[in-house]
């Protein structure tokens, strides 16, 4: 019988399918949870208050601190974690690998009881307690902050209300125009700003009066639809794939554990959150209301350097890149990074160029 | 509702036709399949709006016994015989209809998940809350299967562009079944991606949602009234708590702040003897 080149090909596939499977059930059979360990750079608690904490980062390899305090801020819809995911892929470790002095805020797991907490309270209570903190650890009169997503939404905000406090504001991947993806021509981009704008205010504020929090589950669902075909493939083909090789599958499993670890977020601040910001986008016009004042972005001052991905579909570029039009600072710049919403942290081909563009900008401004 | 022909579509038919290798034959059997399950699916789904209930059997239900009959009969290594869980995984890894309902019926799965809780044995005298209840779940059913009839259309136009696109470059299967497997997940990406823009999908996933939350909450209502009629805290009243302490909490920090801010600001009265002595 003579063989085709599509038998070969179909042999050729069906084997290796069988090999990766056989590695991978090896592997399964090695590696514990302990070895898919995420945000794993020493820390030092200086400050905790109800679930919130506050870590100063240890100096890496012996290189000192060179800059001003740093303090990372992570949003709500997802955990710190991701900004120190593993050894080679930390934007952590690539900041202090360059002498940035750096702190961070882990919000923790918030739950049904903290279903009052409002974004005011975020801001003006325990970020504001954190940037205290930090003075106090530091001997510094000022921090700067380094805001990510949400937490960019957060580091905006007080920024704007404590200009005095704050060195320079650095933010990342962070949206400030919400209604700013109807200029992304990019199809795949900006699903979550449409999908909010088609609720209602009272669907939103029946879903938190149900369960008290914005579900973690529920904004999983919402980020797995808008990538479709590598939610239907990431646990066959995908993770098939990742069998070929211990470190890829190690680097699935991190990313895996960290998709997981979805916190619920505060009720209140939640309905502000997709309410005041992703429907009636008020940060943007003056209108949105913190601790009773309107928030003034114009207030801005100190130097702001804004990253953002080029391909992120979760924040498409052009809810970023609004920000530039409403700072009062005449010291304001853009980073643009390949990649997608969380490549920025987690992509091989990012690390040099996130840790060189901060450290760098930051370098000519202390 | 109008039902579709379930004949062979015209470009599984060009690639059945304009084959010769026995493989070839193979993918197009299989490109005929799926094009029968996507129908299926779809006027499953129809039918069940229409119906206002999803319960019935169907092609689907059937498709799916006969893909899980396929998979546990497949030959497997004899590491994966011994391993029961890793068995039952990888089937339904391999299980092309499981893999139809990601992207579907994902978000149903999690809404089922969230308002899942211990059934009622005895409703007593809660039978009008009992009834808003099954309003309420059969509202959430009716939401559903519109929701999935939107999923199940998107599908069946993925599948009419992938067959065209097969069908104008025949050779793509001599690429072997990976190179089509993308090809097919890039067009079905792209087709459910331009869905979920349409105001179609965008209503249908706001109603389940929505219909999600009433369900929970009429379902809460039933369980305060049981707990209310035997003494135990409901619900409603731990929320109370959790309001208080906030504001208590919150209450505390200001007035923290406003001592420190006063003895920040009130001259320190040892220092100031000394200077006095001093001077």
């Amino acid at each position: 019988m003579v063989e085709t080149r599509t038998d070969n090909v179909l042999m050729n596939e069906a084997q290796d399918f069988i090999e990766n499977l056989s590695k991978g059930a090896e592997a399964f059979a090695k590696i514990k949870d302990a070895d898919i360990d995420v945000g794993t750079a020493a820390k030092t608690l200086i400050h905790a208050q109800d679930k919130v904490t506050l870590h100063h980062y240890a100096p890496l390899d012996g290189v000192p601190a060179t800059t001003g305090p740093v303090l990372i801020c992570y949003g709500l819809i997802g955990r710190y974690t991701m900004i120190d995911l593993q050894e080679d892929r930390s934007l952590v470790r690539n900041l202090l690998a360059r002498g940035v002095d750096l702190y961070v805020v882990d919000w923790g797991h918030p739950n049904r009881s903290d279903q009052c907490l409002m974004l005011d309270d975020y801001v003006d209570w325990y970020l504001e307690d954190c940037v205290d903190a930090i003075c106090a650890d530091s001997g510094a009169d000022q921090v700067t902050l380094l805001g990510i997503c949400e937490g960019g939404v957060f580091s905006t905000i007080y920024a704007a209300r404590h200009p005095e406090k704050i060195k320079n504001l650095m933010l990342t991947i962070t949206p400030i125009d919400f209604h700013a993806d109807a200029v992304d021509p990019e199809e795949s981009h900006g699903f979550i700003n449409l999908w909010t704008r088609n609720l209602r205010d009272d669907d939103i504020t029946r879903l938190v009066d149900a369960f008290g929090t914005l579900p973690g589950d529920i904004m999983s669902s919402v980020f797995q639809q808008m990538t479709p075909a590598n939610t239907m493939t990431k646990y066959n083909l995908g993770i098939v794939d990742a069998f070929k090789d211990e470190a890829k599958l190690k680097n699935f499993l991190r990313m895996e554990k960290w998709l997981a670890d979805r916190p619920n977020h505060p009720g209140e601040a939640a309905k502000q959150w997709l309410i005041d910001l992703y429907k009636e986008n008020r940060l943007v016009d003056g209108t949105l209301q913190i601790s009773g004042e309107p928030v003034d972005l114009a207030k801005i001052t100190m130097p702001v350097l804004n990253v953002y991905a080029k391909g992120d579909h979760i924040i498409p570029p052009p809810c970023s890149t609004a920000l530039g039009q409403h700072v009062g600072t005449k010291d304001y710049s853009e980073l643009a990074l390949p990649g997608g919403h969380v490549g920025v942290y987690v992509s091989s081909k990012s690390q040099g160029i996130v840790g060189d563009g901060i450290f760098n900008w930051l370098s000519e401004r202390q | 509702m109008t039902r579709r022909s379930t004949s062979t579509p015209k470009h599984c038919e060009h690639v059945m036709t304009g084959t010769k290798n026995p493989m070839d034959k193979a993918f197009a059997a299989m490109m005929e399949q799926q094009s029968h399950l996507l129908r299926s699916y779809s006027e499953y789904w129809e039918n069940a709006v229409e119906a206002g209930q999803s319960d019935t059997l169907n092609p689907f239900d059937a498709f799916q016994k006969s893909m899980a009959d396929f998979t546990a009969a497949m030959p497997k290594p004899s590491w994966l015989q011994e391993d029961g869980i890793l068995s039952e995984t990888l089937e339904k890894m391999m299980n092309p209809a499981r893999m139809m309902q990601a992207g579907s019926a994902d978000l149903s799965r999690t809404l089922q998940k969230l308002v899942e809780a211990p059934e009622l044995s005895d409703i007593g005298t809660l039978e009008r809350q009992g009834l808003k209840g099954l309003k309420e779940w059969l509202a959430l059913k009716e939401a559903g299967a519109a929701y999935q009839a939107v999923i199940a259309k998107a599908w069946s136009r993925a599948f009419e562009t992938f067959s065209g696109e097969v069908s104008k470059t025949p050779d793509i299967w001599q690429d072997g079944p990976r190179s089509v497997t993308n090809k097919w997940f890039a067009t079905l990406n792209d087709e459910l991606i331009r869905t979920q823009r349409t105001q179609g999908f965008l209503d249908a996933h706001r109603a389940l949602l929505r219909s999600s939350v009433e369900y929970r909450l009429a379902e809460r209502n039933m369980m305060e009234a049981w707990c209310e009629a035997r003494s135990m805290p409901t619900r409603t009243e731990v929320d109370d708590l959790h309001k208080t302490v906030y504001a208590l909490r919150k209450e505390l920090r200001t007035l923290k702040k406003e001592i420190a801010a006063a003895k920040d600001k009130a001259p320190a009265k040892t220092s100031g003897k000394r200077a006095a002595k001093n001077g």
